[in-house]
């Protein structure tokens, strides 16, 4: 691709150079598509849906909509929602960035790898966001741990490689922090997104806003305290039975034990020396080279021994590693997640 | 599609006759979401999955044989494109980094540009555009975006616009082949 630029004599050496020609890209042979099928606007007082199959994967615009609400249940490529206005959203997982600017008094649901906004106010986001979602010139913007379960979500994430366990949706960055303000918020623990969505209409197509139901398990956004008790707990690769098993682990507690929460959860692949590391101990190496490790924290009173009592009933079939210093590995554990996704 | 490595690039360069035995200082810029860090990280092989908008900048430099490339990748919020200007001394090539895909910005982004090309700190300074995000559906294609931008107005120093696709390392490597071509001659 190149351009051709007016030339004359003096400028002969300056301007474009010559085009590269016989290159052909996969963009070239790409299959054409009606562009406005990726494309939601001008909607008002109006309802859309996208079910799965309809986007597979590739961007959507959504734009200039006033009072109506937008559901695409799909994977999407990259998302941006412009000038939108008292709309409620809920979107799939986006493989790269979903992008709001210029937006008011909405409501979103929204898993992606990247979240960024700008220009935005009054608004609450139930997010999951594979790395540090990040705010600019906006304000009054809350946020809640994404809950969102619809028959295909299982596949739409591994289409849109994300993991359920990397979500990082409440350590906000905001480039233009406002002193004695805060421009952003957490939502309150029992607000949830069954107090802005219609429950009824939405269980009609599958579709579910439970904690229980949501396939991104439900993490707080309470910082680590010294006076709680802690336990770190690792999932090693079993062949995909590690996921059920840490997510059967953190159903029992979210049931059983209502006092206690999930901090947070990681899903990362670990190098032997990374292993001998956090584990002080070579031959968890060879647990380790198989494939990702889940590592989950929860705090709360007695909390290592509900943990204990439930992987000895029901997890006997998966490796699994309680911590007894929690603290320390957590801390190395994190370390090497965070590289990852703070490059 | 072929890896790129930065060491690919540097094998172009040690092939040339009149190879430069500086330092050679790229510097990165865009609006932010326009796929900087993912292209900077692509050519260093480097993985691409999971990337967090950058909040400062961040530098790759590689040394070889006399040749040391330091690619500079600076953040792209409007907040922060005031002290874009910090990294300007001493640039070899400016790499303008474009979201195809984001017609909103169209304009945006060319406005941030033809700052950057009035700018005393970088006049003469060969420009490379990259049309990212190629593999979206909403992608303009290349000679549009340049359209856009009036890239055919700039006579003060050689330039190019070439079509990639970052996350999938497509074009990318077109392009630092017209880099090494330009630059070189020039030294």
């Amino acid at each position: 691709m190149g351009c051709l630029c007016q030339k004359s004599k003096k400028e002969d050496s300056y301007g474009a150079s010559k085009p590269i020609e016989n290159v052909e890209y996969s963009w070239d042979k790409r299959r054409s598509m009606n562009v406005d099928d990726f494309i939601i606007q001008n909607l008002e007082n109006d309802e859309k849906w996208k079910i799965g199959g309809t986007i597979n994967g590739e961007q959507v615009v959504i734009q200039n909509c006033k009072n109506s609400s937008i559901y695409i249940l799909d994977h999407v490529n990259t998302i941006t929602i412009d000038d939108c206005v008292s709309c409620k959203i809920i979107i799939g997982p986006v493989k790269g960035s979903a992008f709001l600017r210029d937006c008011e008094d909405c409501v979103c649901l929204i898993a992606c790898g990247q979240f960024r906004i700008r220009d935005c106010r009054n608004m609450v986001i139930f997010l999951s966001c594979a790395t540090q979602p990040i705010i600019e010139s906006s304000s009054s913007i809350r946020f809640g741990c994404y809950q969102l379960f619809y028959p295909s979500i299982k596949d739409h994430f591994k289409d849109a490689h994300l993991s359920i366990f990397n979500n990082t949706w409440s350590r906000i960055h905001d480039f233009t922090p406002v002193e004695g303000e805060l421009n952003w918020g957490i939502l309150p623990e029992n607000t949830t997104p069954q107090n802005y969505f219609s429950c009824h209409d939405l269980s009609r197509v599958g579709l579910s806003l439970s904690v229980m139901d949501s396939i991104v398990p439900y993490t707080t956004a309470v910082k680590m305290c010294e006076r709680v008790e802690h336990c770190f707990i690792v999932f090693f690769f079993c062949e995909g039975q590690e996921e059920d098993a840490a997510r059967v682990l953190i159903d029992k507690i979210y049931l059983e034990r209502v006092d206690c929460r999930l901090v947070w959860s990681r899903q990362v692949e670990l190098s032997s020396h990374e292993s001998c590391n956090i584990f002080q101990d070579e031959s968890y190496a060879r647990l380790t080279k198989h494939g990702p490790v889940i590592g989950l924290l929860f705090s709360g009173p007695c909390i290592t021994y509900s943990c204990n009592q439930v992987i000895g009933e029901s997890l006997q079939h998966v490796t699994v590693y309680v911590s007894d210093s929690p603290r320390e590995q957590v801390n190395k554990f994190l370390s090497i997640t965070d590289m990852r996704i703070a490059f | 599609m072929a890896a790129f490595s930065l060491f690919g690039l540097l094998a172009i360069l040690r092939k040339l006759k009149s190879s430069p035995d500086k330092e050679l200082r790229i510097l990165l810029l865009g609006l932010d979401n326009a796929g900087k860090t993912t292209l900077l990280k692509k050519l260093a092989s480097e993985d691409v999955t999971h990337i967090t908008p950058t909040q400062g900048f961040n530098i790759k430099s590689v040394q070889a044989e006399g040749f040391k490339l330091n690619v500079w990748d600076i953040g792209g919020q409007r907040k922060i494109r005031p002290y874009w200007r910090n990294y300007f001394d001493n640039t070899d090539v400016l790499i303008y980094v474009i979201d195809s895909a984001d017609r909103k910005r169209m304009d945006e982004t060319g406005y941030e540009l033809s700052e950057l090309l009035i700018d005393d700190k970088l006049v003469g300074v060969p420009l490379l555009v990259f049309a990212n995000k190629q593999d979206l559906l909403h992608a303009a294609s290349a000679s549009d975006v340049a359209q856009s931008l009036c890239l055919h107005q700039i006579k003060d120093r050689p330039w190019q616009i070439q079509a990639c696709s970052a996350t999938a390392g497509e074009g990318i490597k077109d392009g630092m082949e017209w880099i090494s071509r330009n630059v070189c001659r020039k030294k």
